[in-house]
């Protein structure tokens, strides 16, 4: 993306605030205890007048006032007109990310961690709207895509931000552009079949005695020592190429190795169906090649049709909004509506809700998860599976039930505390605690005070900090350029306006003055 | 004449055939014959003479030495396709003016066209020339005979395309308000054909496509006063009750294998509705087969056979202003008649003997089977 | 799989057909009990009552007002909602471009009555819109009221033909225009190609209808039409997203001192409230973001518009414009708009009597009261909360949405 130096000054103006607040947190007190009048803990889980007690980033003690022992030198946030609420959960997105997709069609190699921009706007909103855990994966235009990342949106750095790295593959069962359907199945197949064919050559060689696997090895640097110098038996449940063990890790081509470990059952997946067609092929490559059971369905409204085989594959899913399909019948022409989490629910599905929306025209507003999360209740959706679809159950399909999702002892420290009903508009995330550090306090938001109150940070150019995440999302670099350029000269017009309007001299405005009064 | 020429081609290449070819009296005896509203007849008897049907019916007594030729097929009359663009090359589209009045598609067809031949083959007599939509106003519809090109009927409608087609984006009018604002001015104070429209002395053609549209149309119509019919109108079943209200007439557009049910469906329904009918063929567009075909899967559909038939003969000649003239086979009407190898709406018949004024001008005896 | 799912796709189909099938004249006659009934020019009612006969509002109190009619009871009832910027037409075959200012066009004569979004409209509970002219033109044209559902026609659903004259300022009036170079080969070689064309043409026709009042022999049939603005006969409703337009807009009320003047799409109504409270002009605002990034021609649409304007006491109408999504309906606006700050009475009255009484259709619809048309929409929770449910729709007294089969 085409970056103005304006853009790169606002942004590190933006930043550098971040870094201040989470360094000067990074000197608190390891000991946090957050009161609040209600407590959830989980969906239908409540504490009235609760404590929560965080040491050293894992929560230690939940309970009611007075039943609990809070240690004597912690610091103490919230108060009875708070309500501590989990960290929201989401359980895939490719936002914070330059450009989400790679040109390659099979690249499990790529990490995502080297496309995260920590700075990026996303991660800031995500932040202002209580998501304290995300699953970074790349975009769905892919055939096998590279690793994700799981992270938590802060720090100034991918390190800083990670929570889990070097995570799992991004799949799609759907046309990647410039392929149709047919295409795209085969260059999956291929893939795999590619991915034996080069395992038994290596294999093949090895008895034949070849040293051409060792001698590029070397050549490319890779250490053959310890346990890379040992091979080891093929292991996975869909093939298995005999005689692996006869290989030294090591000389395996880098390329094949996460691919190796998809095949393995040692990976998970995400796979991308953009239509109910899709479901069935996803599920038939993830059976074929061994990966069933680590699968994770990534799945767009047009799946609902597909509920039934997505319920008996047991295999969890993420619903990608909008969530109310909407559909033309072809023989009365009339629109038919579905509710897609609620049908997903009705046959059994577990499933998370995303607040990323399929389509790149959408407006902004469904990147936010708690809204996702309520529009799915008012589309029928039971609260309290709406609340477990953006906490618990994303968790569990992350690997990280035992960390996040809900507030119990043992668990990452990461709490919101709102000031009212969870998922109504009227309420706000007040203050966001991350691992027993407060990422967020809603009083010190700069941003939010310029979205509120219309201004522009000070020291940046208009539209800078309009179009950071829009532009993000679009990903086209030469449109953000002109979007910039007539925010440049909008913001130039302005600026005369109001030299004008200072010489008062503008007949424009002394008249507009007048007609004030008059009105007045 | 070409088509002369063609013709005797195309009788000389077959069998040497057992009748007169002439305008004298003559009768024809058919196994079975829709002769009009009605049954079919069994056995019924046409007695011809000058181009002109003298009598009908079963029984029919045929006078000493008229000469007699029997068939064993079903009789009935030629069809009418009511809306094609057969025979016309030199297109009827003006880029620059969308509204035509005084144009009139009777000067702009080939008579000789060989269009008009493979119309003849497929039992099709007459044929209603209309502008394609693409004028606000296109001009005025013409109906013509397929054998020899006959203008029937020189100023059958007045086309009127209250339709997208005609918006074009660099062509005053591009939207409808303001077609429909330029046409009520044009009303306001009618010249020309436009001025017989508004008398009532020359219905109109409005071309239209989805329901918005044919529910402009009609309050059009009916702010002017206008008599004529909807064409093109698919989904005119759908809002039957409202163009029956209208007193306007329909013509469909050909329907095929691939037509939607709605489609159908809606065809049905007007039907039941009592409104009267056509079916438009679009030639050479489409094969001239489209015609049958159309009223065929209809009647598939649950049309009645008689209503299907109604919509290619007599109705399509209401709609067209000729019913004084064609579309029934009745004492005085043209003898324009189509003998069929077996029922006219079974699609394993086909016409084997074609006569347009009381001549026979297409015979096609069933073929010897194709040897390798 | 496919086939029984296609079934399923079919029988919803049939579901809806069924609910939306007009009902029996005896079917118009409701009565309504509501946790809370939201009459929007009043005070709400706690545990009240309205009553529905012929089409009308007949009674809202807080005691039941009996009837004998049958009882629907939900959590709260609101009126019908009102868009003022749905853009359901049917693309430049709605909008004459052969000249600048087609002033005489009536809209409603370009419109599809079947377009399934006005059906879309009707069951997220938007019960009356006004539609406009695209803005390919500097004056379209007239706007119409309409409702958007009852039978398609334009006699039964019109509410206002001429309900506002439709005027555009920004790049979009311009767009397409070119100077002729050395061919002048269509009507497209014209003024204006600028935004101060478009400002040009603009006050040329105000400044013509201003001349044929002294000199009739200036009058014609446009002048006719801008003097029904001019004299405050009829509201202007004109399109400007940014900053500059709606300067221009507001230039353009002082200097020929518009009594009506709607500023629609104003996304960045916001940077000046002060000049927009001098202009007298209400607001329509294009749908709210929760990121404040977006509206059209690049505007800068802030999260909390709608509470900035409303606390300079402008008078504000919130629009979905034509969303296919939920979240993005016109039902949805109003949470939105709560959530950077709007209080609820004001974003109901910005969905409600606000844009009926701009349009000036507030008679018969916009608000729970006596002798309205009985438009309504019935929650299953807090209004306008994401999580509700709009479980019931009536229009004139008909139920679209049925409350007793929604659950």
């Amino acid at each position: 993306m085409q970056t103005s130096p304006s853009t790169l000054f606002a942004r590190s103006v933006l930043a550098s605030s971040f870094a201040l607040l989470t360094s000067g947190l990074a000197l608190a007190a390891d000991k946090l205890v957050i009161e609040a009048g209600r407590v959830i803990t989980r969906p239908g889980h409540e504490i009235k007048n609760g404590v929560i007690v965080i040491e050293n980033g894992r929560i230690t003690k939940v309970g009611a006032q007075g039943e609990v022992d809070k240690p004597w030198d912690a610091t103490v946030i919230g108060g009875p007109q708070y309500v501590a609420f989990p960290g929201f959960v989401e359980a895939q997105t490719s936002r914070g990310l330059d450009r989400p997709n790679e040109n390659i069609d099979v690249a499990p190699f790529l990490d995502i961690r080297d496309s995260i921009d920590p700075i990026n706007f996303a991660y800031e909103d995500y932040l202002r709207h209580g998501v304290t855990t995300l699953n970074v994966q790349q975009g769905g235009n892919c055939v096998i895509g590279g690793r994700g990342m799981v992270v938590r949106p802060v720090g100034m750095t991918v390190d800083e931000m990670a929570v889990r790295t070097d995570y799992a593959l991004k799949l799609s069962a759907s046309p990647k552009a410039g392929k149709s359907a047919a295409t795209q199945a085969m260059a999956l197949r291929r893939a795999f079949e590619e991915l034996r064919k080069r395992l038994e050559k290596q294999v093949q060689d090895k008895r034949d005695g070849k040293a051409r696997d060792k001698r590029e090895a070397l050549f490319q640097g890779r250490e053959l020592e310890g346990d890379k110098a040992k091979g080891r038996a093929m292991e996975g449940k869909g093939w298995r190429v005999d005689g692996l063990e006869l290989v030294p890790r090591g000389e395996l081509d880098e390329k094949d190795l996460q691919l190796l470990e998809l095949v393995e059952g040692k990976r998970d997946a995400y796979v991308w169906c953009a239509a109910a067609m899709d479901v069935r092929k996803a599920l038939d490559l993830a059976k074929e090649n061994g990966f069933l059971e680590r699968t994770t369905l990534v799945l767009a409204g047009d799946c609902w049709k597909a509920a039934d085989v997505v319920a008996a594959s047991g295999r969890p899913a993420i619903l990608i909004p909008p969530l109310l399909h909407v559909e033309t019948e072809p023989i009365t022409g009339k629109e038919v509506e579905t509710p897609v989490a609620k049908v997903f629910a009705e046959k059994g599905v577990k499933f998370a809700i995303a607040s990323e929306t399929g389509q790149a025209s959408s407006l902004p507003s469904h990147h936010v998860l708690w809204y996702q999360a309520a529009l799915a209740i008012g589309q029928g959706l039971p609260r309290e599976r709406a609340i477990a679809a953006v906490t618990t159950v994303p968790a569990e399909i992350l690997g990280l039930r035992d960390r996040v999702g809900s507030l119990e002892e043992g668990k990452d420290g990461n709490v919101l505390l709102l000031d009212g009903e969870p998922l109504s508009v009227r309420t706000h995330v007040q203050f966001v605690v991350i691992e027993g550090k407060t990422a967020y306090d809603r009083s010190k938001d700069i941003r939010l005070k310029h979205l509120l109150e219309g201004k522009e940070p000070p020291g940046t150019q208009a539209g800078a900090a309009d179009f950071g995440a829009a532009g993000a999302g679009k990903a086209d670099a030469k449109k953000d350029a002109l979007k910039q350029d007539e925010a440049a000269e909008r913001k130039a017009g302005e600026e005369q306006r109001k030299a004008d309007e200072k010489q008062s001299s503008g007949p424009h405005f002394s008249d507009a003055d007048a007609a004030g009064e008059e009105r007045g | 004449m070409l088509l002369t020429a063609l013709l005797s081609t195309v009788l000389a290449a077959a069998p040497a055939p057992a009748h007169p070819i002439a305008t004298d009296a003559f009768a024809i005896r058919a196994r079975k014959a829709y002769i009009g509203a009605g049954p079919a007849i069994e056995d019924c008897v046409v007695l011809l003479d000058g181009g002109r049907v003298r009598e009908v019916g079963r029984g029919v007594r045929v006078p000493d030495g008229t000469p007699l030729v029997e068939y064993d097929g079903v009789l009935t009359a030629g069809l009418i396709a009511c809306g094609s663009y057969d025979g016309i090359a030199s297109g009827t589209t003006d880029p620059t003016r969308a509204y035509l009045p005084e144009a009139r598609i009777a000067d702009a067809f080939a008579p000789a066209h060989p269009d008009f031949g493979r119309l003849l083959e497929a039992g099709i007599t007459s044929v209603l020339l209309v502008p394609r939509p693409e004028n606000v106003i296109g001009g005025v519809t013409a109906l013509v005979k397929t054998s020899g090109g006959t203008i029937v009927k020189r100023d059958a409608q007045l086309a009127v395309a209250l339709s997208t087609n005609a918006l074009l984006f660099n062509r005053e009018p591009t939207s409808y308000s303001q077609a429909l604002m330029q046409l009520d001015e044009m009303l306001a104070r009618p010249k020309g054909t436009l001025a017989r429209a508004k008398a009532g002395e020359l219905p109109v053609l409005l071309q239209v496509g989805p329901e918005h549209e044919i529910s402009r149309a009609i309050g059009f119509a009916r702010k002017h006063g206008l008599k004529g019919t909807l064409f093109g109108a698919e989904l005119a079943g759908e809002m039957a009750a409202e163009i029956r209200e209208s007193g306007l007439a329909v013509v469909f557009h050909p329907l095929w294998f691939g037509s939607d049910r709605r489609a159908l469906r809606s065809v049905v329904a007007l039907s039941e509705a009592g409104v009267p009918f056509a079916f438009a063929l679009h030639a050479p567009d489409r094969s001239p087969e489209a015609l049958r075909i159309s009223a065929a899967l209809c009647v598939r559909a649950g049309l009645p056979l008689e209503a299907g038939l109604q919509a290619l003969t007599a109705n399509a000649a209401r709609i067209a202003g000729v019913a004084d003239k064609l579309g029934r086979v009745e004492r005085g009407l043209s003898a324009d008649l189509v003998v069929w190898s077996g029922d006219p709406l079974d699609l394993s018949s086909r016409p084997t003997h074609v006569y347009v004024d009381g001549v026979l001008a297409h015979a096609a005896p069933i073929p010897a089977p194709v040897k390798d | 799989m496919e086939k029984s799912t296609m079934n399923e796709a079919l029988l919803g189909v049939l579901a809806f057909g069924l609910l939306c099938a007009p009902a029996g004249a005896a079917d118009t006659n409701w009565l309504i009990k509501a946790k809370r009934v939201y009459t929007a020019d009043r005070e709400p009612i706690e545990d009240g009552w309205v009553q529905v006969g012929d089409g009308r509002i007949r009674a809202v109190s807080a005691v039941s007002p009996g009837g004998g009619f049958e009882t629907l009871e939900v959590d709260a009832v609101t009126p019908g909602l009102i868009d003022l910027s749905v853009r359901i037409d049917l693309g430049f075959d709605s909008v004459e471009q052969s000249t600048e200012t087609p002033a005489r066009l009536e809209v409603e004569n370009a419109l599809d009555l079947w377009d399934p979004r006005f059906e879309r409209e009707l069951r997220s509970g938007v019960t009356s819109v006004l539609v406009s002219p695209p803005d390919r033109a500097v004056i379209g044209g007239w706007s119409v009221a309409l409702k958007t559902g009852g039978p398609p026609t334009l006699e039964r659903r019109r509410i206002a033909g001429r309900a506002a004259l439709r005027a555009a300022i920004g790049d979009e009036p311009s767009d397409g225009n070119r100077p002729a170079f050395f061919q002048p080969d269509s009507f497209y070689n014209r003024r204006p190609t600028t935004r101060m064309g478009v400002e040009w043409v603009l006050r040329k026709a105000f400044h013509d209808a201003l001349a044929a009042r002294s000199d009739a022999a200036r009058a014609t049939s446009e002048t006719q039409v801008y003097e029904e603005v001019l004299s405050g006969k009829a509201p202007l409703i004109v399109s400007a997203s940014t900053t500059q337009d709606i300067r221009t807009a507001c230039f353009l009320q002082r200097e020929f001192k518009l009594p009506r003047l709607i500023l629609d799409a104003a996304a960045e109504a916001w940077k000046d409230p002060p000049m927009v409270v001098a202009s007298g002009a209400s607001v329509v605002l294009p749908p709210l973001t929760f990121g404040g990034r977006g509206g059209n021609d690049f505007a800068f649409h802030s999260w909390n518009s709608a509470a900035l304007l409303h606390e300079r006491g402008l008078t504000i109408a919130l629009s979905g414009h034509n969303a296919l999504e939920r979240g993005e309906r016109l039902a949805a606006q109003p949470g939105l708009a709560m959530h950077a700050g709007l209080p609820f009475d004001a974003a109901l009255a910005a969905v409600t009597i606000n844009p009926a009484r701009m349009i000036g259709i507030d008679g018969r619809v916009g608000s729970i009261a006596v002798g309205k048309d009985a438009d309504l929409v019935l929650w299953d929770g807090k209004p306008f909360e994401p999580s509700s449910r709009i479980v019931g729709v009536l229009l004139e007294g008909e139920l679209v949405l049925d409350p007793r089969t929604a659950k």
